[in-house]
């Protein structure tokens, strides 16, 4: 069932700050700390790929009241 | 990794029985967010009245013979015909496009009820409105107007397949 | 996606027919697939097919990134389905003899597997179009109409206990 079995495996160099971000997210999430990186990277090229198609990503608070987040690529 | 055994599923399946299972989710797939230059305006609301009533005359029926083989409302179909800002159920246009024999999805856009996919549809509306007018037979140049914006809507919904 | 489009012309043919039903019109021929085919590139996607006898039976896409738990527990990672359906000739609500059954089943099971490989254990969500409600309750947790939906659908979600439950064939 799985796509793609060929896997690469890389080396990441992280500060101890960055590192700790890592952890903790994986601890909350329940995911391994590759399952977050890859979760992480999708993000990523999902938000990259509409900002490049000229959206704008919102995040609209509890009231809906628009704020707008630019992210510059 | 657990997987259901064949006769779980095989048990599941039957219980399934045919039922519908569609979902959808968020903005990503859906195509409603309209277009300012797709939505349709005046002219092609005009198209499409004129479009019904041009084709139900072309087909030698009168309004009474559609109201009853496509099951509308004559009233309905008077609005249709007549009244400029009138939108119909969808599934009344369904019922239509099957009667006069149109596409259907072409249809819905022209009688307001979705967008166009581009502006070819829209723009050969306005056109067909344009050349319109209000007369009891179809004559030669209206007969000629209807046959060209109708190969358009078939063109559209040919290469709407193709895709 | 080419696959697809054959189920078009059944469909509409099917709904030409229903006019003296009470089912209200389904959304799906406006999905406008040619315009989304794009998504498919990207990573957090995913498409799935089943095909038997030289046809497409059902399709499903899926997402690892737009939806976090709201079972308990909270805020967990989840297999999201933006997309099920099965092909319009499989379906009593549309074609007298319907023509393979568990399409909906073997992609849910599918949906869980995907799930279970992404390291999100078997947790999936979804929004139901009103008329396959009924199938997914039986399954998941319905979770009432979702206000932040377009179309107000009703959002469903399975956790990972009902994961297993289905496929062990608990309840």
């Amino acid at each position: 069932m799985a796509l793609e079995t060929t896997k690469r495996t890389m080396t990441l160099n992280l500060t101890e700050k960055e590192m700790q971000v890592l952890e903790s997210l994986s601890a909350q999430k329940d995911l391994t700390k590759t399952a977050v990186i890859r979760q992480a990277l999708r993000l990523y090229q999902l938000v990259d790929h509409r900002l490049m198609k000229g959206e704008k990503l919102f995040f609209e608070d509890q009231a809906k009241r628009q704020a707008e987040l630019m992210v510059m690529m | 990794m657990m997987r259901m055994s064949n006769e779980l599923f095989l048990k599941r399946a039957a219980e399934e029985d045919g039922c519908m299972i569609s979902a959808i989710g968020l903005k990503p797939l859906y195509a409603k967010t309209a277009e300012p230059a797709q939505q349709a305006g005046e002219p092609v609301r005009f198209a499409f009245r004129t479009l019904i009533s041009y084709r139900r005359r072309a087909l030698r029926l009168t309004m009474e013979d559609v109201a009853q083989k496509a099951k509308v409302e004559l009233d309905e179909l008077l609005e249709i015909e007549e009244n400029a800002s009138y939108v119909p159920e969808p599934r009344t246009v369904q019922k239509l496009a099957g009667l006069l024999k149109l596409p259907i999805e072409e249809l819905l856009v022209l009688s307001g009820n979705a967008t166009a996919a581009n502006a070819v549809l829209t723009e050969a509306a306005v056109r067909f409105a344009a050349r319109s007018r209000a007369v009891e037979k179809l004559n030669r140049e209206q007969n000629d107007a209807l046959n060209e914006f109708v190969k358009v809507l078939v063109d559209q919904k040919a290469s709407a397949r193709k895709k | 996606m080419a696959a697809h489009l054959d189920w078009a012309p059944v469909r509409l043919e099917a709904l030409t027919r229903l006019f003296e039903t009470k089912e209200s019109w389904p959304e799906h021929w406006h999905w406008d697939w040619s315009k989304k085919a794009d998504l498919l590139d990207l990573l957090a996607y995913r498409c799935m097919g089943i095909e038997c006898e030289g046809h497409l039976q059902g399709l499903m896409m899926t997402s690892t990134i737009a939806k976090n738990s709201r079972l308990r527990p909270r805020g967990k990672a989840i297999l999201y389905i933006e997309y099920i359906e099965s092909a319009p000739w499989n379906l009593k609500a549309l074609v007298e003899n319907p023509k393979y059954s568990g399409v909906g089943i073997a992609l849910l099971e599918a949906a869980i597997e995907f799930s279970e490989e992404e390291g999100f254990g078997g947790r999936i969500g979804l929004h139901s179009l009103p008329q396959s409600e009924e199938f997914y309750r039986n399954y998941m947790t319905d979770m009432g109409p979702d206000p932040d939906h377009a179309e107000g659908l009703r959002y469903f979600e399975m956790s990972a206990e009902q994961a297993r439950a289905f496929l062990e064939g608990r309840k």
